[in-house]
């Protein structure tokens, strides 16, 4: 179809003569009317053939301009069809950084789900070990308050032996009295024995005397005689006195010096409840410090738990936001392909259209070619 | 004085020498008299059976060991303490260092003299030996005849 629109013309011009000649020829048709249509009707192909010409004339230029645009937009397709080949290019290398973007994001949230979950085990076990540190401050306070009793039982324990050293050492005393008091006895008896023997050896001169005076001093030796049974008895009830009295010092003697050794064993005894609740003191304070000590190791503890806690929900956080972001890679990602395959699309109707344009500018040109032969024809 | 007959129950001064009990005829005795420590002084040169020599009312009187004189020397370690018999033996006043003067007893149930001529007589259930002083005074004199000393 590289025809003219002067040929195109020429030739419907050609065309359209026989059918004029014979809409001519059928002026025998009945009727002025069928005769004047029928000329009407070949003045209108006539008009129309004018104006196909004129059309064909304006669609001459017009097809230069479309030859020109055409070109351009062969040009411009080609563009286009380079830039989306380059924009596919990059669409795909984007895609491949998506994907490799999801998978990082992929393995970002699996490293984030592991770290959390080892976040909880350390949670967990800081809880364990706080339990446990609950439990030894807990036990420790009790051995505190149990050693604080045992020291205050050693004190009174003390202030009773005290007591009862101080009354240990009251019975020694009174018995070292009595001792000496019996001692005094004794030689009151030894006196008194002195005076009986005295009076005794006194009863047996008199007896002698008494015996020597014949029958005058027969009354005065049966008084003698009475006197030395007298001093007999008392001698020998002052024996028996003085053995009493020995008997009861030794026996005094042996009460002080088990009291003595008494109140020795009581002062040492003394001195180890002293060291005894010295040490108790000791072990107050060390236990005191130590449940301080837990009780420190407690709150960290506790402060550990909440900073794990802490940790826990802001790793949950990175984990949602990590998803987040995996699914928007992955939206992103079926986004890039959805818009790779779009300008695939548009790749191929651009090249299409560069076909068209092709196809539409070679038909334009040798439109155009054609035109100018006829033009250079009639003007020869 | 009048010496008593030792076979004669009759009073008797009862001392006492070791365990053993002695009856001295009460008529022979003067007095009876305590011997504290330092109160009889030793004689040098004496034989073993004089005790020493004591001071008494102004006179000084030789102390002869009883023990050593009726039990024999080597019987008895007496001491110089106890009391002493002050009493004439002989014509001779002297003491007689015994272990104690128990009293004055009336001897009444003498029995027989035994082969060393001694009598003994139970006295409330105690064995009393009778001295006779004829015996002693002779045990005294021949003692100091041995010893070639006088009393």
């Amino acid at each position: 179809m590289s025809l003219s629109a002067r040929a195109f013309a020429s030739h419907l011009a050609t065309a359209l003569a026989p059918l004029a000649a014979g809409l001519a020829g059928f002026q025998a048709w009945p009727g002025e009317r069928a005769h004047a249509a029928l000329v009407g009707l070949g003045a209108g192909l006539l008009a129309a053939a004018l104006v196909v010409a004129l059309a064909l004339r304006q669609a001459g230029r017009l097809a230069q301009r479309l030859e020109t645009q055409a070109g351009q937009a062969q040009a411009s397709a080609g563009t286009l069809t380079r830039l989306a080949k380059q924009v596919n290019v990059s669409a795909g290398e984007i895609s491949r950084s998506m994907e490799e973007l999801s998978r990082g994001a992929g393995a970002q949230r699996q490293l984030i789900e592991q770290t959390s979950a080892l976040l909880g085990e350390m949670a967990r076990s800081i809880e364990r070990a706080s339990r446990s540190a609950e439990d030894a401050a807990r036990s420790s306070a009790e051995a505190s308050a149990v050693a604080q009793s045992g020291g205050q039982l050693a004190g009174q324990a003390v202030e009773k032996m005290r007591g009862v050293f101080q009354q240990v050492e009251r019975y020694a005393q009174r018995v070292f009295e009595f001792g000496e008091r019996s001692k005094e006895i004794g030689n009151i008896v030894r006196v008194i024995t002195e005076v009986a023997q005295q009076t005794h050896l006194l009863a047996i001169n008199a007896t002698i005397e008494a015996v020597r005076a014949g029958e005058a001093g027969r009354g005065f030796a049966v008084v003698a005689e009475e006197i030395r049974h007298l001093a007999e008895n008392t001698s020998r009830s002052s024996e028996r006195i003085a053995r009493l009295v020995e008997e009861v010092v030794a026996g005094s003697q042996e009460a002080v010096q088990a009291a003595q050794a008494s109140t020795q064993q009581l002062s040492e005894g003394r001195e180890e409840l002293a060291s005894i609740l010295d040490a108790l003191k000791a072990i107050v304070t060390s236990v005191t410090a130590g449940s301080d000590r837990v009780q420190i190791i407690n709150r960290l503890a506790r402060e550990q738990i909440a900073g794990a806690a802490e940790t826990v929900r802001a790793f949950d956080n990175i984990a949602q936001v990590a998803q987040k972001n995996s699914s928007s890679t992955v939206g992103a990602l079926q986004a890039a392909e959805a818009q790779s395959n779009t300008l695939l699309e548009m790749t191929q109707q651009t090249a299409l259209l560069g076909q068209m344009a092709a196809s539409l500018q070679a038909e334009a040109a040798r439109y155009r070619r054609a035109e100018i032969q006829d033009g250079n024809a009639e003007r020869r | 004085m009048e010496t008593p007959s030792a076979a004669e129950p009759g009073r008797s001064v009862i001392f006492r020498l070791g365990w053993e009990r002695y009856g001295l005829p009460l008529a022979a005795v003067l007095e009876v008299l305590d011997s504290p420590a330092g109160a009889l002084r030793p004689l040098p040169g004496a034989p073993d059976w004089v005790a020493g020599v004591l001071s008494h009312q102004g006179h000084v009187r030789a102390v002869v060991r009883t023990a050593a004189l009726v039990a024999g020397e080597d019987r008895w370690s007496q001491a110089a303490t106890g009391q002493i018999i002050l009493a004439e033996l002989g014509g001779e006043r002297l003491g007689l260092l015994v272990d104690q003067v128990e009293g004055v007893e009336v001897i009444r149930t003498a029995g027989p003299a035994r082969e060393d001529g001694r009598r003994h007589a139970w006295h409330h259930g105690v064995l009393v030996i009778l001295l006779d002083l004829g015996e002693l005074a002779r045990a005294i004199d021949t003692r100091a005849r041995s010893g070639g000393q006088k009393l």
